[in-house]
């Protein structure tokens, strides 16, 4: 069992090298077929578009952006490379200055790790501000059987510019770890306890952008755009940058 | 006999179990200006997590939940946060739902000094009030708080006869 599963990287560490111009090193899109690294993707009124540079150095980076106003809008990259993982790590970079002002009402899905059995979305990330629109807000929430509508939920402050967002979901010892701007494995930012059991329920995949934006962001954070980059996930070891 | 001390822990009972029975299912009655319940106070410390989250908006803490069928709604909301250290700093307020899930994204909201401003509502629809802690607060956040209604909410009855 390979220990890293997939480097999805939007700068394309590796798979494709480093050519000098940005553009030349940047696939069309997203997916396998356009050149990109990711199964599939949804833009369902949103937009995915691969600009340069990308964060921290990287060539290229992934802009996700809702383009219409109506329900169930989405702009997403799915990786179907895990298999019911009992762990499950991730990391990726992801920088929401663009919809400034959000509100503890205007928020919209970033990240998920999902089952495709039970628990659905165990993981499940999304941007959104604080009551005053003065915070942007990483709101967590995780499959938590057991918990009130088996879920559980916290939130993390997230940074202007890039942020790095790591988590470390373990059904061995029934918790999420979540790392925001920390390279250091001993500094985590937040540990949930999610009661799932080793057997149960694991990531068979993992998505990647923009979905479910609620009414509130939908009527205010229209075409803004939120960027992302350096994705990667595997089993066992932390990532860190 | 009842003794007026075990009068007393009766009454205290009650109201911890009246507290604790605010949910989707039971939501307690908010109603427009110059009704019964214009003003509702509440301490979210005797209060459990009923919604996890409000759609994507995390809810970790305790919560307590009002609700109105909405006729001809056109009010402010006013809402008022306790002093009480229990707060540690964060701020608390109140969400608009259309409905009483954690899957549903709130509609609008308010907090100290930024009035909650209800309109535009379907007839006839129940909405609910849910009083929470900033998407920013820790889990065990909690202290008391009041809502002041203004305007309209459900329409109220004023008269009835049967003629």
């Amino acid at each position: 069992m390979n220990t890293k599963m997939k480097v999805l990287s939007l700068a394309l560490i590796g798979a494709f090298g480093y050519v000098g111009a940005a553009t030349a090193a940047c696939p069309a899109g997203p997916t396998t077929a356009e050149g990109g690294a990711w199964s599939s993707k949804s833009t369902l009124g949103g937009a995915l578009a691969i600009s340069t540079p990308g964060f921290d150095g990287t060539e290229c980076k992934l802009d996700a952006s809702i383009t219409i106003n109506g329900p169930n809008m989405n702009a997403f990259v799915r990786d179907d490379t895990p298999s019911a993982e009992p762990r499950y790590r991730a990391q990726f970079s992801v920088d929401a200055d663009q919809v400034s002002g959000l509100t503890s009402i205007q928020s919209v899905k970033v990240f998920s790790a999902n089952s495709e059995s039970t628990g659905g979305e165990l993981v499940r990330f999304n941007v959104l501000g604080n009551f005053a629109g003065t915070q942007t807000v990483l709101g967590i929430a995780a499959y938590c059987p057991g918990e009130v509508g088996d879920i559980c939920s916290d939130s993390a402050i997230l940074s202007a510019g890039v942020n790095k967002v790591e988590i470390d979901w373990d059904s061995a010892s029934n918790s999420l770890k979540i790392w925001v701007n920390s390279n250091s494995e001993a500094a985590v930012t937040k540990t949930i306890s999610t009661n799932v059991s080793s057997a149960s329920t694991g990531v068979d995949f993992a998505v990647l952008g923009l979905a479910a934006p609620s009414a509130g962001f939908r009527a205010n954070q229209l075409n803004k755009i939120i960027s992302f980059d350096s994705f990667d996930s595997r089993r066992q070891t932390f990532i860190g940058y | 006999m009842i003794t007026f001390k075990s009068m007393a822990l009766v009454c205290a009972t009650l109201l911890a179990s009246s507290a604790f029975a605010q949910d989707c299912a039971s939501p307690l009655p908010i109603s427009s200006e110059g009704g019964p319940n214009d003003h509702v106070a509440g301490d979210l410390c005797s209060a459990t997590n009923t919604l996890p989250t409000l759609g994507g908006t995390p809810s970790p803490g305790p919560d307590i939940i009002y609700s109105f069928v909405a006729q001809g709604a056109n009010a402010t909301l006013t809402f008022t946060q306790g002093s009480e250290g229990t707060w540690n700093g964060q701020l608390a307020g109140i969400y608009l739902m259309p409905a009483c899930t954690q899957a549903t994204d709130p509609t609008n909201f308010g907090f100290a000094g930024t009035p909650m401003v209800v309109n535009g509502l379907t007839d006839g629809q129940t909405y609910y009030i849910v009083v929470n802690a900033d998407s920013t607060a820790p889990a065990g956040t909690c202290g008391t708080f009041e809502v002041d209604v203004t305007g309209t909410l459900p329409v109220g009855l004023a008269s009835f006869t049967v003629e």
